[in-house]
């Protein structure tokens, strides 16, 4: 597959066929297979898929934060001219948290349990910009109050059980931008926190990429938050991207049947509730794939040529460049290909 | 963080009012009459009498032991039958003979324990993990005067490098700590290998990675502090069994501390230095928990603000 070309813009951040596996008992298993996409400045790409379809893997990856059993196994990770993957750990240490931070799903257990919410936000910012403890800490303060934390001063001097989840995420929010990254990637940061925090996070998260600029990267399996934030879309399966284009697109004209699926699933006050549906069956085992099309078994237009691996489409218009990995969109498909 | 002190030292009162109640008890239980023992075998009733009104034993049990108590607090525990010597002061002195044997065993085992543990759970797989795994299953198991014998064969009677017996140079101390210290090392190195493992492989340390801190921070900041709470524990309850660990070793290496101090007396029937060294021993243990629990209220910010404050 090849990879998305925004039009004049230069990308801040580009995957180019990443390739992740991890080494199991019972043989590899590549959990993130081929993927390419690329942000730009002060643009929010979101990916969707559900649970186990690769998200972390891929973002983890940019980190270079695959642990044992994974490995990249190959593809590049282009930042500022550079292939992340061929820096040393120690240049790679150089851009964690400084040009490039992350925001976890789980805001509970992300936050170091026995350090104060200064000490764990200001670490940072002594080990990138070099500041001392004092300044460092004063700055952690002035963040918290960036990210709405009332009393910033007092929850600084405090510990993370203190504080409660949507708190903690504001914390994590407070502590990945203190060094104003070039790009903020998300996990689900909203997976874990009630509707309304959720609501109150995502804001956050868009006023702070419009104030600093950055490209953010948003993971979600909830394609409310993708209508909101994204200006562009990847949706995954099982590792592959199946679908990609420009927000408005993929969420108004899904081709790939997965991504009508996931639309389906959505609850909207425009249509009737019981014809909200799932999609029926797993993502399944990486483990034991199926052959051709990963979303053959579930999907409702298989056919026998299904059975070989789909080839991807690109074109039909649309802001960003658009693609879908179905046989559908194939002139061996027939002629009825925009059902 | 105070509150919880207060709560804590409460506690200890009570558990320490228990220990005295306890040994009182059980002296008086043991089979033997003191004032026999301490007199010739055919002395007059008289004397036997006459003895027992001056050390107070015909006083009712309850009188005893509020006058046990009334004296123990005043760090009067009596005197030693047979060398007429105020007990406090025997056991203060031997108590800094054992303190000297045990806090250097259990520096080397904490030093040791931690680093060892550590640099398992960060090899995990490899081969130095296998033989600090496999050493830890053997130091746990093995007796301690079992290593304590084997140590004086091999470094003081064949090597002769150190002292096998008393305390005249420092170095008497070394082969006796090694002895006493060698299952601490082995159960601490388990159980922070263990600990460590757990918590590398928690968020917060992949939130500290992504930060971009150094290997050596993230190990040593960042894991290890969470890592130390249920090693100190450990490290807490192992604190008594050192103190018993080091009976048998003062006793193989005729060390003369507490620990050959009780074994002494129990063979010689020197009840109030028999009781007195219990009643030490319970106080020291007792100390140790509530040294433990306040350590932790320092190290785990979730301890010290959940009572109170
Ligand atoms: N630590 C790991 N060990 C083994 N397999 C893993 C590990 N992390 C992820 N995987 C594999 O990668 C797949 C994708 O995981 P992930 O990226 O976490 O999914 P998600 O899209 O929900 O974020 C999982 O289904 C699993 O097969
Ligand atoms: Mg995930």
């Amino acid at each position: 597959m090849d990879t998305l070309a925004v039009q004049g813009v230069p990308s801040l951040l580009s995957v180019r066929n990443l390739r992740v596996s991890f080494n199991m008992k019972r043989g590899a298993v590549r959990a993130v297979d081929d993927v390419s996409f690329e942000v730009s400045r002060g643009e929010t790409l979101g990916i969707v898929g559900e649970s186990g379809c690769g998200k972390s893997v891929t973002a983890l990856s940019i980190m270079r934060l695959i642990a044992e059993p994974g490995r990249i196994e190959g593809g590049q990770i282009r930042y500022g001219g550079v292939n992340l993957l061929d820096l040393s750990m120690r240049e790679m240490r150089g851009i964690r948290g400084n040009k490039i931070a992350m925001i976890f799903q789980e805001p509970m257990t992300s936050l170091n349990p026995v350090l104060t919410i200064g000490s764990q936000i200001s670490e940072a910012l002594r080990l990138h910009e070099g500041l001392g403890r004092r300044e460092a800490l004063d700055r952690a303060v002035e963040m918290l109050s960036v990210v709405n934390i009332p009393m910033p001063e007092k929850r600084a001097r405090e510990y993370p059980h203190q504080l409660s989840g949507g708190m903690r995420q504001r914390v994590m929010i407070a502590m990945a931008l203190c060094c104003k990254p070039d790009v903020l990637i998300c996990d689900e940061p909203t997976t874990a926190l009630d509707v309304t925090i959720q609501a109150q996070i995502i804001s956050l998260i868009e006023d702070l990429k419009v104030r600093t600029g950055a490209a953010v990267i948003m993971i979600t399996h909830d394609l409310g938050v993708i209508s909101e934030i994204a200006d562009k879309v990847i949706v995954m399966y099982a590792g592959k991207i199946i679908e990609e284009g420009g927000k408005t697109d993929v969420l108004t004209n899904p081709l790939h049947p997965y991504t009508e699926g996931l639309l389906n699933a959505v609850p909207r006050i425009d249509r009737d509730s019981d014809e909200l549906s799932v999609i029926p069956g797993m993502v399944p085992n990486l483990a034991f794939l199926p052959e051709g099309c990963r979303f053959r078994p579930r999907c409702r237009y298989a056919r026998e040529i299904c059975r070989s691996a789909p080839v991807k489409a690109s074109g039909f218009g649309g802001i960003a460049p658009r693609g879908v990995s179905c046989w559908k969109f194939q002139p061996a498909w027939g002629g009825e290909a925009d059902v | 963080m105070g509150a919880y002190i207060l709560k804590r030292l409460a506690q200890t009162f009570v558990v320490l009012w228990g220990v005295s109640l306890v040994t009182f008890i059980l002296m008086n239980v043991v089979p033997g009459d003191p004032v026999l023992l301490m007199l010739e075998r055919r002395a007059r009733p008289e004397d036997v009498a006459r003895v027992r009104h001056e050390m107070g034993l015909d006083k009712p049990r309850a009188v005893q032991y509020f006058e046990f108590v009334a004296k123990a607090v005043r760090l009067d525990l009596g005197r030693s039958y047979f060398t007429k010597e105020p007990v406090t002061t025997a056991l203060t002195r031997r108590f800094g003979v054992t303190v000297r044997l045990a806090s250097l065993a259990y520096a080397i085992a904490l030093l040791l324990g931690i680093s060892m543990g550590v640099a398992a759970a960060l090899k995990r797989g490899s081969a130095f993990d296998s033989l600090i795994t496999g050493g830890a299953a053997l130091g746990i198991s093995a007796p301690v005067f079992w290593v304590a014998i084997l140590l004086q064969i091999v470094f003081g009677l064949r090597l002769a490098w150190f002292p096998i017996s008393g305390i005249r140079s420092p170095g008497s101390f070394v082969l006796p700590a090694a002895a006493l210290g060698i299952r601490y090392i082995a159960s601490i190195s388990r159980v922070t290998r263990t600990s460590m493992l757990e918590v590398i492989s928690q968020d917060y340390i992949r939130t500290a990675r992504a930060k971009g801190l150094a290997e050596k921070t993230v190990i040593l900041k960042h894991a290890l502090k969470n890592a130390l709470i249920p090693i100190i524990t450990l490290a807490g309850t192992e604190l008594g069994n050192l103190l018993a660990g080091s009976m048998l070793t003062e006793w193989v290496f005729a060390i003369p501390g507490m620990g050959k101090q009780m074994v002494d007396s129990i063979l010689m029937r020197d009840l109030p230095m028999l009781q007195g060294t219990v009643l030490y021993v319970a106080v020291i243990f007792v100390m140790s928990n509530l040294v433990v629990d306040i350590s932790y209220a320092f190290i785990d910010p979730r301890i010290r603000y959940s009572h109170g404050d």
